[in-house]
């Protein structure tokens, strides 16, 4: 799926109020990273700070801090459980994320307390168009000037 | 579920313009702290007071070359933070000639409850 020029692969699901991608893994626990959108709002990212494995996040409080271009912002779990597992490679490689974030780019992974139930909140490739859409029309996202919009976005 | 509390961070600001390399780093400490979920309050005290001026906030640079102090400021309170500061003995202070981001002016005996009361305390 193709979104204002911007990737979005049709297998995984999305929180688009998060500009987060998620990826039910086959043990019950779902991964997470930034879609190529968060990637376009932050720009360049200089660090990527996540919060200590085992720790037991609840749904919109941060699980990380997202250092980009003079300012940060906080990388909020669109749904709540405990971290299972952080991504290690960004700690010294924080680019990854723009490099790759669907795949080595990826953030944390999760223990869901309820994903039966959260599960449909968060809808699957395609079906997830509309919300993605409607998202960027809310930001005004400007494809050709996203990194100077990420500065301001809130 | 009940939200587990944010812990409470106080930054005592000491530094002003006569050591500008010192004066963003509170502001941005105060922006990742409160990207963590803290509840931080930024406490403008001594020479610090001078950094709600609007001609010192929007000129003094940590680095030459580097965005001005406000733009730190205004990064903290995007991200939640509170900025308070310390009413001088003395000085008249209007609020409206201060910047728009202080959120109130206060008292010593107010700093004092809050350094009791706050989880932690620091000094930048």
């Amino acid at each position: 799926m193709n979104v204002q020029g911007l990737e979005f692969p049709d297998t995984l699901r999305y929180a688009p109020e998060h500009t987060l991608w998620l990826r039910e893994e086959a043990d019950g626990s779902v991964t997470l990273g930034l879609t190529a959108y968060g990637c376009a709002l932050y720009g360049q990212i200089f660090a990527f700070t996540p919060k200590r494995v085992g720790a037991r996040i609840e749904r919109d409080r941060s699980f990380g801090v997202v250092e980009f271009a003079k300012a940060a912002s906080s990388a909020r779990c669109p749904l709540s459980g405990t971290l299972l597992a952080v991504n290690e490679a960004l700690l010294k490689r924080p680019g990854l994320i723009n490099q790759d974030c669907y795949g080595e780019g990826w953030m944390v992974r999760l223990q869901p307390e309820n994903w039966a139930a959260a599960r449909d909140a968060f809808p699957l490739g395609e079906a997830a168009q509309p919300a993605i859409a409607e998202r960027m029309r809310l930001d005004n996202f400007d494809p050709a000037n996203a990194h100077v919009q990420a500065l301001q976005w809130k | 579920m009940q939200q587990s509390p944010s812990p409470r961070v106080l930054i005592l600001v000491a530094s002003g313009p006569s050591t500008p390399a010192r004066c963003a780093a509170p502001f941005h400490i105060a922006t990742l702290l409160s990207c963590m979920d803290a509840e931080v309050t930024l406490y403008l005290t001594g020479e610090a007071t001078q950094l709600a001026h609007p001609e010192v906030a929007a000129t003094l640079r940590a680095v030459d070359g580097g965005e001005p102090l406000l733009h730190f400021i205004r990064n903290a309170k995007a991200a939640g933070a509170r900025l308070l500061m310390c009413r001088q003995p003395g000085a008249q202070l209007e609020a409206s000639a201060l910047i728009a981001e202080v959120d109130d002016i206060s008292s010593g005996g107010e700093l004092a409850q809050m350094i009791l009361e706050y989880e932690r305390v620091l000094t930048l």
